[in-house]
């Protein structure tokens, strides 16, 4: 037993054209010609003898015409059945599951609408061809963005109801309506998520809807950075496919629109401080098919001046915002990745902002781009000198504060070796770089002290000089490799004159301390001359596998400046003097360049920059000793003036311990507006107990992959994930194909049928006499 | 007065004249020259000369001619004959059908002028009825030239109409015209076929040479007729909704059965019997049929 509905009721109102054939035939009654005939007894006599036939015929004729014109209006609408017997047998509900791409790349415009505009049509479609069926139906709506931040979680039951907008609701009369309000709020989001993490819950809600005819659409853009080597999805497939009789894929794209994207937005290393220009790097990448000329990426910095922020409330300040001038990039060629730097400049110390943007274009969310750079007031670095006249940290103050009116930002401190014995950890820490000027040893505690402060990120350079011990820093401070000290020394040596002055003294590799130096961009790092120097073993030489690179040599091939990597942080080694004593290097105009880039190179590994992406949850610690638990994120709105205030009030997991925790934002609210869901600087407003904040800045950018719109095509889908059965519609014309695939689509019987009662017709209308020979008929 | 061009079609006329009425038997009638009528006319009268075409009958070779100037020429004679001819020309209204140029009726009526014009030339006599149920006109026998009109006025009175009652006309014309001659029926034979050959046997059997020009138009042959049709009867009240293409292949069917009927009939009792369509050629129809009966007078 089945029961006959159509995908498009309206067409149903068709089926009185089978009337057409009948009222045919009566207009035609009704138009017929009168002859006058003469021999009447013969015709008389024929139609007496062929009257029942020519009835029979007739009457056929008409039924096979009408019952054609049936049968195209049911092909027209659609014609389906449910098996509504198996309902007998259990198999009561079709259920179906909807799996939704809410990543940025479905904001994607062509035609007037994006491509989550139609994945939402293409949903209502389903929903309201769900509703009427006259079986059971079941609806369970599965969003990327949600099941994505649940993750692992996914399998514990809690969670899979958490993470659905809809969980196997039945789908009654009022479906479209809840649908309808529920639809409204969906907005696609800036998040990067493939469908991984919704498959796993969907196979995980799959094992309860047992003895259902289980649907599954996917409604996607199918990018091809997601697809490119589906095995893991594939294999999540094969699982679905089990538990399923139909997969379809929901294409929602038209074609593939050019796209320029932020790639990164990133400070350069350099002496982050206040007043101190900064360069950063903006890249852009070209995602279309064609080179796109002339780009334009605006920069603009926002800054709040600390003063005013101690006396302001979250939320109510402003920034004040500083526009460099433009990037203007000639040329961008199809799938290259373009990289400018612009020059930046704070006046204020903080954690201070700057953003990049780019023009509209087919994708909206990578268009814009952000960084936090924390500017400190300056870099105080610290100056051991072990020489009695602390000549060495002359020079040095003398590069990094050459004057007042040159601001490096860096502020030299000089302190005795023995400052490294006192110190303790953290007040080592607030010094960008250490120096050891012509040390001539350490006490053990002050080479830990050292060492701790290396591996956490520090940086710290060694000049040699006369008073340096080399025992003592074999012994002690290389230890065999062990130590952070980069190479053993053996003794000092002279390095011969150069008759000929062709060689310079000194070949620098390439490294951010010295590049700058290569080729002719700067000549007169080849007018310093060595004269003395330490020296490694002759027969030492760096392991490959060992964190240890020469940077620079002499002319007579030995190590002069050696790194070592640390921990976390790096050592450098000079091997000669920095006053000019062993050398004229001082004296040289390379100088003072090598020392800021030397500076920069030691403190980059201090300078963690924070590259979030949106849906990273922004967790701070907090000290209870100094901060109060009422902490205010301002998150970014829809414009830049309308950001939301959101309050979270601080944990104290161990009451005895003082550290504080709170994190916006947990999974479930990724998405909404008081989440992380939206890129933008956020703010972290936390109270301090003298009554002042202390505000934190964090930079959530989406992320730049998903601006790549290429496209896998659905022949590539397929042969991917062969010998899964997929369906691949688009999403505009598959509205009209969905219930024809949910149901059992009798369209290719209708056809055969309506073929064979067209020829049937036809011979039937030939033995009726209708077809005339050639050159007799007569109408 | 009628417009004799109307009927005599003098084109067809001209072809025909130079055929020769044969009578197939020995009727009553005199016959010169090649007829061999057992009552032979009185004199014949030289009347001119004409180029020898094939097909003449050598006999008539003027050799004089031939030997002086060597060509063929044929001598003509104005003859006195005694062949008495009567045409029956059928004006029942099944006559008024006809989809071509001319219906049936006008069709026979041109046949019978025809004849007349070419049996008046010959000398003979000739006279004509035009009857439906009844005999609605009657032109006696005569040879005079002048005659023709009369038979043409008599045809051109005669609007079809009425039902055919064909058995009760051959009786009036057998015992209106009791000498022995030549009886010219044309008619579509639309009527009951058995008093219809009852009839032409009865003027057989009072010695007439008996013609049937069986006039059909090509509808009533062919019937092509398509789309939804009501036929209505011309000498009845019947009527008939149809799909006539459905109808058609028994119709066919019927009329042949008819037409082999009539022409078994008019073979038993030595009818001539000839079918002319409507749309043939009037001079070819009638050449035809004097060509082959020429022939069988030959054979005779």
């Amino acid at each position: 037993m089945t029961i006959m509905t159509f995908v498009h009721q309206a067409l149903t109102w068709g089926f009185l054209l089978a009337l057409v054939p009948l009222l045919i035939h009566l207009i035609n009654l009704m138009r017929r010609r009168r002859v006058k005939w003469a021999a009447m007894e013969f015709l008389l006599r024929s139609y007496k003898k062929h009257r029942r036939w020519i009835w029979l015929k007739q009457f056929l004729l008409l039924l096979a015409r009408m019952a054609a014109m049936a049968l195209i209006v049911a092909m027209l609408a659609q014609w389906i059945t449910q098996r509504q017997w198996l309902t007998i047998f259990g198999a009561t509900a079709t259920h179906h599951f909807v799996l939704l791409d809410d990543s940025y790349s479905m904001s994607e415009q062509s035609g007037g609408a994006s491509a989550f505009d139609r994945a939402k049509r293409a949903m209502g479609e389903i929903a309201a061809q769900a509703i009427g069926q006259d079986s059971q139906q079941k609806f369970t709506l599965i969003r990327f963005s949600r099941v994505a931040a649940v993750g692992d979680q996914s399998e514990q039951d809690a969670d899979i109801t958490r993470v659905t907008d809809f969980n196997a609701e039945i789908v009654d009369s009022n479906f479209d309506v809840v649908l309808e309000e529920e639809r409204r709020d969906f907005e696609v989001t800036e998040l990067s998520h493939g469908p991984r993490e919704a498959f796993r819950v969907l196979n995980e809600l799959l094992k309860y809807a047992v003895d259902e005819n289980n649907i599954v659409y996917v409604l996607s853009d199918f990018r091809e950075n997601e697809w490119e080597s589906p095995s893991e999805l594939r294999e999540l497939l094969r699982e679905a496919d089990e538990a399923t009789d139909e997969i379809h894929f929901v294409n929602c794209i038209e074609t593939q629109q050019p796209n320029l994207t932020l790639a990164a937005i990133a400070p350069e290393r350099g002496t982050r401080a206040a007043g101190v220009p900064l360069f950063v790097n903006v890249s852009v990448r070209n995602n279309g098919r064609d080179a796109v000329s002339k780009v334009v990426v605006k920069i603009r910095t926002h800054y709040y001046d600390p003063a005013v922020v101690s006396s302001s409330d979250p939320g109510k300040l402003q920034p004040k915002i500083d526009e460099p001038p433009s990037i203007l990039i000639d040329e961008i060629s199809a799938g290259e990745t373009v990289t400018r730097r612009v020059q930046v400049y704070f006046p204020q110390p903080g954690p201070q902002v700057v953003e990049a943007m780019l023009n509209d274009d087919a994708v909206a969310a990578d268009n814009r781009r952000w960084c936090v750079v924390e500017v400190a007031d300056g870099q105080p670095v610290l100056l051991i000198d072990g020489s009695l006249d602390r000549d060495h940290a002359y020079f040095m103050e003398s590069a990094f504060e050459p004057g007042a009116r040159t601001n490096t930002g860096i502020r030299p401190e000089r302190q005795p070796p023995a400052f490294l014995r006192d110190a303790v950890a953290e007040s080592l820490q607030r010094y960008h770089a250490i120096y050891l000027l012509d040390v001539d040893r350490l006490d053990a505690r002050a080479i830990e002290n050292l060492e701790n402060y290396v591996r956490l990120g520090g940086g710290v350079a060694f000049f040699a000089g006369e008073n340096v011990n080399l025992n003592f820093y074999t012994q002690s401070m290389y230890r065999d490799g062990e130590g952070l000290f980069p190479l053993p020394l053996e003794r000092d040596d002279l390095l011969p004159a150069e008759l000929l002055e062709n060689t310079p003294d000194l070949e620098v590799e390439d490294h951010p301390v010295f590049n700058v130096f290569l080729g002719e961009r700067n000549p007169f790092i080849r007018l310093v001359t060595i004269e003395r120097y330490l020296r490694a073993p002759e027969d030492w030489m760096p392991s490959p596998d060992a964190p240890v690179e020469v940077l620079a040599r002499l002319r007579n091939g030995a190590p002069l400046a050696i790194e070592r990597r640390f921990g976390r942080g790096r050592v450098i080694a000079f091997l000669t003097t920095l006053a000019p004593q062993w050398n004229n290097w001082a004296h040289d105009p390379s100088f003072v360049v090598a020392l800021l880039k030397l500076q920069a190179y030691l403190t980059a590994s201090r300078q963690h920059d924070d590259t979030r992406l949106v849906g990273t949850p922004i967790a701070l610690s907090l000290s209870s000793d100094d901060y109060l638990k009422d902490v205010s994120f301002v998150v970014p709105g829809v414009t830049d003036r309308q950001s939301l205030v959101v309050k979270r009030v601080a944990t104290q997991p161990d009451q005895a311990a003082p550290a504080l925790s709170v994190v916006l934002d947990d999974a479930s609210a990724v998405t909404s507006e008081e989440g992380v869901g939206r890129s933008g600087i956020y703010e972290a407003w936390v109270p301090t107990r003298d009554g002042k904040f202390d505000v934190r800045r964090y930079a959530l950018n989406a992320n730049p992959s998903e601006g790549d719109l290429s496209i896998a095509t659905p022949q590539t889908l397929l042969s991917r994930l062969e010998p899964l059965p997929i369906k691949i519609r688009h999403a505009d014309d598959y509205a009209y194909d969905l219930m024809a695939q949910a149901g059992y689509n009798r369209s290719m019987l209708l056809m055969v049928v309506l073929m064979l009662l067209l020829i049937g017709e036809q011979l039937l209308a030939y033995s009726a006499s209708y077809h005339a020979a050639p050159g007799v008929a007569r109408g | 007065m009628a417009d004799s061009k109307r009927y005599l079609h003098p084109e067809a006329i001209k072809r025909i004249s130079r055929m020769e009425l044969r009578a197939r038997h020995i009727v009553e009638g005199f016959l010169s020259g090649m007829h061999r009528s057992p009552y032979f006319g009185q004199s014949v009268e030289f009347r001119q000369h004409r180029e020898y075409a094939p097909g003449d009958d050598l006999r008539h070779v003027d050799w004089k001619v031939w030997a002086r100037q060597d060509r063929l020429t044929i001598k003509q004679y104005d003859e006195d004959t005694n062949v008495r001819c009567t045409l029956l020309v059928d004006a029942s209204a099944s006559m008024s059908y006809g989809n071509g140029p001319l219906n049936k009726y006008e069709y026979a009526s041109t046949v019978a002028a025809s004849l007349a014009y070419l049996i008046l030339k010959q000398q003979d006599a000739v006279g004509c009825v035009a009857f439906d149920d009844s005999l609605r006109t009657k032109v006696p026998v005569r040879s005079k030239r002048n005659h023709l009109q009369a038979v043409i006025d008599a045809l051109d009175v005669s609007e079809p109409r009425d039902k055919t009652d064909m058995y009760s006309i051959l009786r009036s014309v057998a015992e209106t015209y009791p000498r022995r001659g030549m009886v010219v029926l044309v008619s579509d034979l639309l009527t009951d076929t058995e008093q219809m050959l009852r009839g032409l046997k009865l003027l057989r059997r009072q010695g007439h040479d008996v013609l049937v020009f069986h006039v059909m138009d090509d509808d009533e042959l062919d019937f092509p007729f398509t789309g939804p049709t009501r036929f209505d009867g011309l000498e009845s009240l019947d009527y008939l909704n149809c799909n006539p293409r459905a109808l058609r292949e028994g119709y066919v069917a019927a009329v042949n059965e008819f037409l082999d009927e009539v022409r078994r009939g008019c073979a038993r009792n030595m009818i001539d019997y000839a079918l002319i369509r409507t749309s043939e050629p009037l001079d070819a129809a009638l050449a035809t049929y004097l060509s082959n009966r020429l022939g069988m007078h030959h054979k005779n």
